[in-house]
């Protein structure tokens, strides 16, 4: 498709006028014409012609408007490979579209017309056609509202918005975006961006509602499982009932327990006569056994008579023995006792004169000691007052070894200071002939020492003043002195020789009284009174003996005398000996007197218990005949004992029958009535229940469950299936995008390489517009270049979809409007090849009021013809 | 001559969880009146007795508002003598709901909750009334018992026979039961009327399921029939004929599809008549395969159907859509990425390379893209 001319009638400033462009060429056409010669008159008219409706009322329509009115008309010139076309539309007053063949024939009119139109861009009214147009640039002067640079910002973002907006039509994006927007918002009602069910949403309700029913459902369950349990239950309570309530059973029972009482009131009274028999026999036996016990009484009296004669004569016989072997033990224990008395009084005696002689050996021991401590205490004494006298001597001596000390210390400082005095002096050493004289005598080498002011004679020189500074050494001196002299008058010593005899005279004095006091602590520790009260103690023990007779003073032979001892223990002994046979004796002796009146007692009783043998004899005979007769009483009643207790049934087992009879009657009647009381708790439980409609309910909620577990399902796979198809539909889209951008940038490497070598653009995938540009390594925001590069890399961008179309075999021109005003002339200049290189194959139409800037473009010039309307 | 109807699992109280509170309302009422449409089919024959073969209420503890109505129901129709024997739901362990009905029972209505021998006029019915839930033995053998010289014996029994199987097709789920089939003949019964089973089902000339006289599933596919039953002598061959007695129909349909069917066309010949669609419930089962257009056309045209029936549950998971290349090119002319996507998708959902689920998730979401690009102009 090729423009070869445009024309209008009553557009804009040629109100009354028809403005004809015509010669528009293959290739570049340059239209430069200086400002308000109707440049974007032809611009926008043209892009009516081509986009906008016949029959459109809109701004663009009565943009077109001259401001006398009337109605607007545009035509193009159109070649094609089938011919050329003219192609008409009417707007405002008269609303048509026409399109005519070469001759002049309409081939199309109004809508029909339209579809021409929109059949011939392409893709329609909105097709691929418009990415082609590029509005005039910034001028500031379309509104003059906005400044330059906001304007030349619209301009661009308009420029390339329509960059986009083509490319998303050509890969069927807007179709796709408005299905993933439907299948997004579709999956946005479902889930969250993580695919878990969103909050409030249906998905989410679905399992909140199979939740509450799933768990509502198995409480039912569980409460119908308790009701199933308890009818379960009933039915087995009922049907013990029925078995406790059997008629049979119950009489069977009933009859058994008759039948143990019955035996067991039998087995009463038999026992109560087996009692009555062992009475019986228990009072004949007792009969027998008092008439046993009067004969053995009997029997047993005359025994013991005879016993307690025996007896008697024993005890006197023993009584005699007795008295006989008292008689000899006092005997023995006599001469024991003269014996005893004998060795006693003669070891008495030598134990009495050897006490005398150790009394006298004592006293003597005594006065010896006596002796010894009155010597003590003398000599303590003397020590004492020797050390009386040493303390009392020494209290006046003054000079102590420390204040002997301080004066050996002033006086050493006193003779320092005066020694230091003494030691000024000068060192004389020649190296030449001349010599120092003193008093006209030459000074030798060596030391001299200097007492006092002197002047030296320094031949050639003058004289030389030397002074020791004896005036400034004489306070030290002084003040050395004074001490010296302070410490001996604080000792009241005339000097240091007298102070030095003073100490000695104090060291001796010291030395005697400490020597005296030792003394006296060695022979009295604790003092002298304690010694003194030793000398008492000793004084008062010898009064106590008093004074020792000389014949005590040999003691007792001592051999003799341990004779003594043991003949008085031996004696002693034999004696305790004899008094203990004695004693035995006595004791014996006592016995068999008692024994003798306890055996004449006794003998004397049982005679008087029998009484007179005649008596006796025929008592025997009376109760042997009792005892008989009991005895065969007592065989008797023990035979009928047990002959009853033979015949006597097992009251045990008897009992235990009737027990048990009794037991399952009462355990029938408890049974029946515990379960009477559990059927009536179960027929309550189940009624309350049936009553509540609990399995329906849980029939229901479980069916209600199901259809909400169903739904929420359902709800899931669709979630799913959303979140894959949006997958699906984003790494396909990226991948068509990826298709028609590899072209497309392949289209516009070459064009971008004839202004920036080496530089390559970068995309948004997302809204597909360019969004940078790389030089070299330096990644540059598109936003960061200068506005000329931004717009040419626009216009850049537009050509290389122009080439990518054209090399799809659907040309449509590129018509630019003022597009590149911010461009600079070396810029322009290759923006014109680019234009060039497009136009190689494409026709290419600029506007353009920079006649200067444009010269050098090239390309067909077509011609611009005003004329009045016929 | 005994003439009677056999019916049996009227489960009343059943609750229909499942459906919406319309449809479970309905279904519940239609259910609640069954018993003046049993009696009139009674009527309607000549038949003067009605034998309920068990599970007469779905519970063994049916609301008091439950009991009460059906005991109302059969005393209004008091010139129908009503034989309620317990089945499997309503087993002699509920026993709270058969004393209560013993307790308030009117004169026409005979509680058959033991094995003992009802006499019916020329007739004496002989019920093996279910224990428990699941007796787990053969309840019918009390049916060898005596009855008087001269009368019809009529068995009255409640549970699946041994060999279902050997009925074929007329009951292709049967359960696995305890009853003898030939406890007719082994009884001398004239003629042994079954419940349990909802379908109707003859096993031999004697023997019969009345099926339920309100289907409460589309198990069966059936209307609610019973059966009216006459007996001319002890040993005469019993005339049997089913009568309708449901309210409702339960219709289940499966669509086994494939490309090129008309499908309005065909769903119309599908679906029940038109006027009888308020009283049905419908369940439509899918499979096969349809391309895009065919499936959407099936789509409007259910979803214009639906609205027709008291219920209607419709599920495509069986269909499989075909995505012709002219699909995928309609869905994306200019063979753009839309056109990429639904290929990838296609492709997806035949990979075998996939599990199952993701085949089928890759299925779903071409079939959501057509359905979304469909309603975005193109």
């Amino acid at each position: 498709m090729k423009l070869r001319a445009i024309t209008l009638e009553n557009v804009r400033k040629f109100a009354g006028q028809r403005a004809e462009l015509s010669g528009i060429g293959d290739g570049i056409n340059l239209i430069s014409e200086a400002n308000e010669t109707g440049k974007s008159t032809f611009f926008d008219a043209l892009h009516a012609l081509m986009f906008t409706k016949y029959n459109a009322t809109g701004k663009e329509v009565r943009s077109l408007r001259p401001a006398s009115g009337g109605a607007v008309r545009v035509r193009a010139q159109i070649e094609l490979p089938e011919g050329l076309f003219t192609f008409e539309k009417s707007f405002a007053s008269q609303q048509r579209a026409v399109v005519r063949g070469g001759d002049g024939q309409v081939i199309a009119q109004d809508d029909e017309a339209e579809r021409w139109a929109a059949h011939l861009l392409g893709t329609g009214i909105a097709g691929p056609a418009g990415l082609l147009w590029v509005r005039q640039g910034v001028t500031g002067l379309e509104t003059g509202v906005k400044s330059e640079n906001a304007q030349s910002h619209e301009t661009r973002k308009t420029l390339l918005s329509s960059v986009a907006g083509e490319i998303d039509m050509v890969t069927g994006g807007r179709r796709m975006d408005r299905v993933i927007a439907s299948a997004q918002s579709a999956f946005d009602a479902l889930a969250t961006a993580t695919g878990r069910p969103r909050a409030n949403g249906p998905w989410a309700e679905a399992i909140t509602e199979a939740d509450r029913l799933g768990a509502l459902r198995d409480g039912l369950a569980s409460e119908v499982a308790g009701l199933r349990d308890a009818l379960d239950r009933r039915t087995a309570v009922a049907r013990q009932l029925a078995d406790l309530s059997d008629a049979e059973r119950q009489d069977a029972r009933a009859r058994s327990l008759a039948q143990a009482e019955e035996a067991f009131a039998q087995a009463q009274a038999h026992a109560a006569r087996v009692e009555a028999a062992r009475k019986d026999a228990t009072l004949a036996a007792l009969q027998r056994d008092a008439a046993q016990g009067a004969l053995d009484g009997l029997l047993e009296r005359q025994r013991s008579s005879t016993e307690t004669a025996a007896t008697l004569d024993a005890a006197e016989g023993a009584q005699t023995a007795a008295q006989a072997v008292l008689d000899q033990a006092q005997g023995r224990a006599d001469a024991a006792q003269r014996h005893a008395t004998e060795a006693r009084r003669s070891a008495d005696a030598l134990r009495a004169a050897q006490a005398r002689a150790g009394q006298h050996a004592l006293h003597a021991e005594l006065r010896k000691s006596l002796e010894g401590a009155q010597a003590r205490v003398v000599e303590a004494e003397t020590q004492r007052v020797a050390a009386e006298r040493a303390r009392a001597a020494l209290a006046p001596m003054r000079v102590t070894p420390a204040v002997l000390e301080g004066i050996e210390r002033a006086a050493q400082a006193a003779q320092r200071v005066q020694a230091g005095q003494a030691g000024a002096s000068i060192v004389v050493h020649y190296s030449g002939a001349a010599r120092i004289t003193h008093d006209g005598n030459a000074l030798p080498e060596g030391r001299h020492a200097l007492s006092g002011p002197v002047r030296f004679d320094l031949p050639g020189i003058g004289t030389l003043d030397l002074d020791p500074g004896e005036d400034e050494a004489a306070p030290d001196q002084a003040r050395a002195q004074s001490a010296f002299a302070a410490a001996l008058a604080e000792a009241d010593m005339p000097d240091l020789d007298t102070a030095r005899a003073a100490g000695r005279t104090r060291e001796d004095a010291e030395r005697a009284m400490a020597l005296a006091q030792g003394r006296l602590t060695v022979l009295a520790p604790d003092g002298l009174d304690p010694l003194r009260a030793e000398v008492a103690r000793i004084e008062d023990e010898l009064a106590r003996l008093g004074t020792p007779q000389e014949a005590d003073a040999a003691p007792a032979d001592p051999e003799t005398l341990a004779q003594a001892v043991r003949d008085e223990a031996q004696t002693a002994a034999d004696l305790e000996e004899a008094n203990a046979v004695l004693n035995g004796a006595r004791l014996a002796h006592e016995r068999a007197r008692i024994g003798l009146e306890d055996a004449t007692r006794d003998h004397a009783a049982a005679r008087a218990a029998i009484g007179a043998q005649e008596e006796a004899a025929e008592a025997e005979r009376s109760a042997s005949r009792t005892l008989a007769q009991a005895q065969a009483l007592c065989a008797e009643r023990d035979g009928a004992l047990d002959e009853v207790i033979a015949q006597a049934p097992d009251h045990d087992t008897i009992a235990a029958e009737l027990a048990r009879a009794r037991g399952a009657v009462e355990a029938a009647q408890e049974e029946t009535a515990r379960l009477r009381q559990e059927r009536s708790e179960l027929d309550g439980r189940i009624r309350s229940k049936a009553d509540d409609g609990l399995e329906e309910r849980l029939e229901e909620t479980r069916a209600r469950a199901e259809t909400a577990e169903a739904r929420a399902a359902r709800f899931a796979r669709e979630a799913a299936a959303l979140r894959r198809l949006l997958d699906t539909l984003a790494q396909t889209r990226g991948a068509a995008q990826e298709a028609y951008f590899g072209p497309i940038q392949a289209e516009l490497a070459p064009l971008l390489a004839i202004l920036h070598e080496d530089a390559a653009l970068s995309f948004d995938p997302a809204t597909l517009l360019p969004t940078g540009m790389q030089r070299g390594d330096t990644p540059e925001a598109l936003t960061q270049l200068s506005g000329g590069t931004q717009e040419q890399i626009a216009v850049l961008t537009r050509l290389a979809f122009a080439r990518l179309f054209a090399r799809q075999g659907t040309p449509v021109p590129v018509i630019l409007d003022d597009a590149l005003v911010y461009s600079d002339d070396d810029r322009i200049e290759r923006m014109f090849t680019a234009l060039h290189r497009v136009a190689l194959d494409q026709q290419v139409i600029v506007f353009t009021c920079r006649q200067r800037a444009f010269a050098g473009l090239g390309g067909a010039r077509p011609q611009l013809t005003v004329a009045p309307i016929d | 001559m005994f003439r009677f109807l056999h019916s049996s699992d009227l489960h009343l109280g059943k609750p229909f969880g499942g459906f919406d509170d319309d449809a479970r309302g309905r279904l519940r009422a239609a259910r609640e009146d069954v018993f003046g449409r049993l009696a009139q089919a009674a009527r309607d024959g000549g038949a003067g007795v009605v034998l309920l073969a068990g599970d007469t209420f779905d519970q063994e503890t049916p609301t008091p508002r439950i009991l009460r109505h059906a005991r109302n129901a059969m005393a209004q129709n008091a010139d129908i003598t009503w034989v309620l024997m317990p089945g499997n739901h309503d087993s002699l362990a509920a026993t709270v709901l058969w004393s209560t009905l013993a307790q308030d029972r009117p004169d026409n209505l005979i509680l058959a909750t033991d094995p003992s021998p009802i006499a019916l006029g020329a007739a004496t019915v002989l019920p093996a009334p279910c224990t428990v839930r699941s007796p787990g033995r053969d309840l019918t053998e009390t049916m060898d018992q005596p009855t008087p010289e001269g009368q019809i014996r009529v068995g009255l029994g409640h549970g699946g026979i041994t060999d279902f199987a050997a009925l074929g097709q007329a009951a292709p789920e049967g359960p696995r039961g305890v009853i003898a089939p030939d406890r007719a003949a082994r009884a001398g019964l004239d003629y042994l009327g079954l419940g349990d089973w909802h379908g109707q089902i003859r096993i031999d000339a004697r023997s019969w399921y009345s099926g339920t006289p309100e289907p409460d599933s589309f198990k069966h596919d059936v209307q609610g029939q019973a059966l009216l039953v006459e007996i001319a002598a002890p040993g005469a061959a019993p005339r049997v004929a089913p009568v309708a007695t449901g309210a409702l129909h339960w219709h289940a349909s499966l669509l086994s599809l494939t490309p090129g069917e008309d499908v309005p066309a065909l769903i119309e010949t599908m679906l029940p008549p038109r006027d009888r669609r308020h009283g049905t419930l419908l369940r439509l089962r899918a499979e096969g395969r349809l391309s895009v257009g065919e499936r959407r056309a099936l789509a409007r045209a259910l979803d214009a159907s639906s609205p027709d029936f008291l219920s209607a549950d419709v599920d495509l998971d069986g269909l499989t859509t075909l995505h012709s290349d002219a699909d995928i090119e309609a869905l994306d002319p200019t063979g753009g990425a839309l056109r990429q996507a639904a290929q990838s998708l296609g492709a997806q959902a035949v990979d075998p390379d996939l599990s199952r689920g993701d085949r089928e998730e890759a299925r779903h979401a071409l079939d959501l893209l057509h359905a979304l690009a469909a309603e975005v102009a193109p």
